[in-house]
């Protein structure tokens, strides 16, 4: 044939195309470094995918844990610390009420009637007359709660009132509270939870104004001990150090000294992890024990958010009003989370860090206006009346998870050479021979184009249904490794990727059963898909 | 096989593998819609590397005493490589005018032949002189409806899933594995050359008029037989 014997005369039909592997974005979201020079194990977008040291994967559901606390929203939860597991309670405040939520139920009872607010700050406290939870909201007189039973507690204060006690906080064996836009503190005898409170004036330290908004108790070595601190903040960000344990006397009672930083958000802005206290603040969440050595200009650097600088800072600035900011510390997932309440009992988002590697990313769709970590788990307050265990299952109630994540654009070791992108390959760990959506897009461009995800088997085996040797079991741990077509020029490209868990009609990996409740029971229901790395193909072209 | 099963038969055989699409001309995945683009031009290459038989229909065009010009069939894509007009009004075919300026030169000088000519001009075709009414022409061309619906319809292009390919499947799942490999930057001179050794088994298999075999043997073009009659013993 004529043409056939042209072709074998020229050097045509030969591959002309490269190939070039790239970790999953494991060193998490990025929100604070240039776009064209960013790491590429770091990502632009990484939405309810989490990062850890070996893979991405795409975070558990909640479920549904209490409900039926009326249509308002869960301002707060309240862990009582018993001295076992079994003797601890979860409280929630909501509709005007304090309701017991400890066990899983569809209609919680309400433990206290009658208040005025649902936004109370609480701590845990032991005394020789047994182990109290104290709350107080700044509306309602204060309260405390046994283990059994749920009182007013007598407190003998001079010029305030107990339910103008706004934050509370233990220290050195002593409470401590806040008066709601005072900059008095006050603090109660050790080992008590009622009695005469004395006064604790701020004032004079706090020179930028403001008023009084937590105390905290900063160690330096992790434990219960002689180097704590009493840590007071003001609303303009100005930081009281205190050392010593009764402040009553001035020999065992001292400032260490004043510091200014960002000024904080909301009252729960303090949280313990580990050795060190972080602050949400408008600069970002800051690690006590690195900002006090600097001055505010130089915390930008040290903030626990310095990688998702930009995310945080467009945050503070936009939602720093509404109520739901809070930092939680879940020790059993590896993250911490910081809740963002974008539209005050709407939306929220959580920007959550491996406390491992320091990656961030970002969970949508969990809407919670307060979170609290009971016996281990991890619960949050909805903005409907319910309180919901996260970290449970591969769908969020019955919704299937959305997971999304956009790499960083990435020249592919030649930043003046134009390519054609041609094929993706995304190696994946998961359970049933799924993928993610894939796609990428250019030049730093929105303009990806993801393909369709491929799903799981759909008839894949209900736990405790299956039968051995007939159905098809769920298998943890399977690797694929299924190219995608896909199609960009340009001199970098950024790829996407997108999963879906559950089951909600097409385009979504885990369709039909797997996923569901049955399989997916509590705890170990998870829905594997973790993202370990990917293989690109492209054609570099001429410099243009 | 409809398009999708070519596809999908194509999908399964490509490298690197990817997963098998369940639907292509309602996708929006990147990969379906690659090869559906690329079965209508592969489909088109094959229809017009050779004149298929498959492809090939009979037009008469009837006279009406006036028109000299007609309109092509609403399918026509082109003539046979050896394709020629015929009157029922001549023993000859109809005399193809293959050079604009000839034809130019006719009309001015209102040129009349004996037996007719012809030309495919501005769309349409033009025979001159003037048919009678009682006068037809015909001529073979091959359709450009290369797909056809599920309920049997003839069609330009698969649009559907469902649709099919009227010429051999499997030249369309051959052409698309070295196109889209070829798309992708992939060596594919094998797998073309699967596709034309495939290809040339076809058409000779289907016994049209070839590209490079025109024409009968040791009888030049143009030669008619001198009685087409049947002799009869009486």
């Amino acid at each position: 044939m004529l043409r056939e014997a042209l072709r074998q005369r020229t050097p045509r039909g030969h591959q002309i195309v490269n190939g070039r592997s790239l970790p999953a974005p494991i060193e998490g979201w990025d929100a604070s470094s240039p776009i064209a020079k960013m790491s590429e194990k770091r990502a632009l977008v990484l939405d309810n995918w989490f990062p850890t040291p070996m893979d991405v994967r795409v975070r558990r559901g909640f479920q549904m844990h209490s409900a039926d606390m009326g249509s308002g929203v869960v301002d707060t939860l309240m862990p009582y610390h018993g001295l076992t597991p079994a003797a601890g309670k979860l409280f929630a405040a909501a509709n005007s009420k304090i309701y017991d939520v400890t066990t899983s139920q569809t209609s919680g009872s309400a433990s206290v009637s009658s208040l005025s607010s649902n936004r109370w700050q609480y701590v845990n406290f032991t005394t020789s007359g047994g182990k109290f939870l104290w709350a107080c909201n700044g509306a309602d007189a204060a309260r405390h709660f046994d283990g059994s039973s749920w009182a007013t507690p007598s407190l003998n204060i001079t010029t305030y009132s107990a339910s103008e006690i706004i934050n509370v906080n233990a220290h050195k064996n002593r409470l401590w509270f806040v008066f709601k836009d005072t900059t008095v503190a006050g603090y109660l005898a050790t080992g008590a939870i009622s009695g005469t409170v004395t006064n604790f004036e701020l004032g004079g330290l706090f020179t930028k104004g403001g008023y009084l908004v937590a105390m905290t108790t900063w160690t330096r070595d992790g434990g219960d001990g002689e180097d704590d601190l009493a840590v007071f903040i003001s609303s303009k960000g100005q930081v009281a150090v205190y050392a010593g344990t009764d402040p009553d006397n001035a020999s065992t009672w001292a400032l260490v000294g004043t510091f200014d930083l960002a000024p904080p958000i909301g009252y729960r802005c303090f949280e313990k992890a580990g050795g060190d206290v972080a602050i949400i603040t408008i600069d970002g969440v800051l690690p006590l024990s690195l900002a006090l050595q600097r001055d505010r200009a130089g915390t930008a650097d040290i903030a626990l958010t310095a990688r998702i600088r930009n995310a945080m800072n467009l945050s503070a600035r936009s939602y720093k009003g509404n109520f739901g900011w809070e930092i939680k510390s879940y020790p059993t997932g590896g993250y911490v989370l910081l809740n963002v309440p974008l539209q005050e009992g709407v939306t929220q988002h959580q920007y959550v860090m491996n406390t491992e590697t320091g990656a961030w990313c970002r969970f949508t769709g969990q809407n919670a206006n307060c979170w609290a970590v009971f016996n281990e788990e991890l619960y949050f307050g909805s903005n409907s009346g319910i309180v919901y265990k996260a970290d449970q299952t591969a769908l969020d109630a019955s919704n299937p998870i959305v997971a999304i994540g956009q790499c960083a654009y990435n020249f592919y070791g030649n930043t003046g050479i134009w390519k054609e992108f041609k094929l993706l390959q995304a190696i994946i760990t998961a359970d049933a021979n799924v993928r993610p959506a894939l796609g990428i897009s250019t030049d730093f461009r929105d303009n990806a184009a993801l393909g369709t995800p491929v799903a799981a088997e759909e008839d894949a085996a209900l736990y405790d249904e299956a039968v051995w040797d007939a159905d098809v079991y769920p298998v943890e741990g399977r690797t694929v490794a299924e190219w995608a077509s896909i199609s960009g020029d340009g001199y970098a490209a950024s790829i996407h990727f997108r999963a879906e868990t559950g089951k909600s009609g097409v385009s979504l990996w885990g369709s039909s059963e797997w996923g569901q409740d049955l399989w997916s029971a509590p705890v170990s229901g998870e829905a594997v898909m973790r993202l370990n790395a990917f293989n690109m193909i492209y054609e570099k072209g001429l410099v243009l | 096989m409809t398009v999708l099963e070519a596809c999908q038969d194509a999908a399964s055989q490509l490298r690197p593998a990817q997963a098998v699409p369940t639907a292509i001309f309602a996708s929006t995945d990147p990969f379906a819609r690659e090869l559906g683009a690329l079965s209508n031009e592969a489909a088109r290459a094959i229809a017009k590397v050779h004149d298929w038989r498959r492809l090939t229909l009979l037009k008469t065009q009837a006279g009406d005493g006036s028109a000299t010009e007609f309109d092509l069939p609403t399918d026509y894509d082109r003539m046979p490589v050896k394709g020629g007009l015929f009157s029922t009004a001549h023993e000859l075919k109809l005399e193809p005018v293959d050079d604009l300026d000839e034809w130019l030169d006719r009309e001015i000088r209102s040129f009349v032949g004996s037996i007719g000519y012809w030309i495919i001009l501005s769309g349409s075709l033009h025979i001159k002189p003037v048919m009678a009414a009682t006068e037809s022409a015909k001529y073979y061309y091959i359709t450009k409806y290369i797909a056809q619906t599920e309920a049997g319809v003839n069609k330009e292009k698969f649009t559907l899933d469902s649709d099919v390919f009227r010429l051999p499947e499997r030249l369309l799942t051959l052409s698309l594995i070295w196109r889209w490999r070829h798309r992708k930057g992939l060596d594919y001179t094998e797998d073309m050359r699967n596709f034309e050794i495939a290809a040339a088994e076809e058409q000779s298999r289907d016994k049209g008029s070839r590209i490079l075999r025109v024409g009968k043997a040791r009888l030049p073009d143009g030669i008619n037989y001198a009685f087409p009659g049947v002799i009869n013993a009486s």
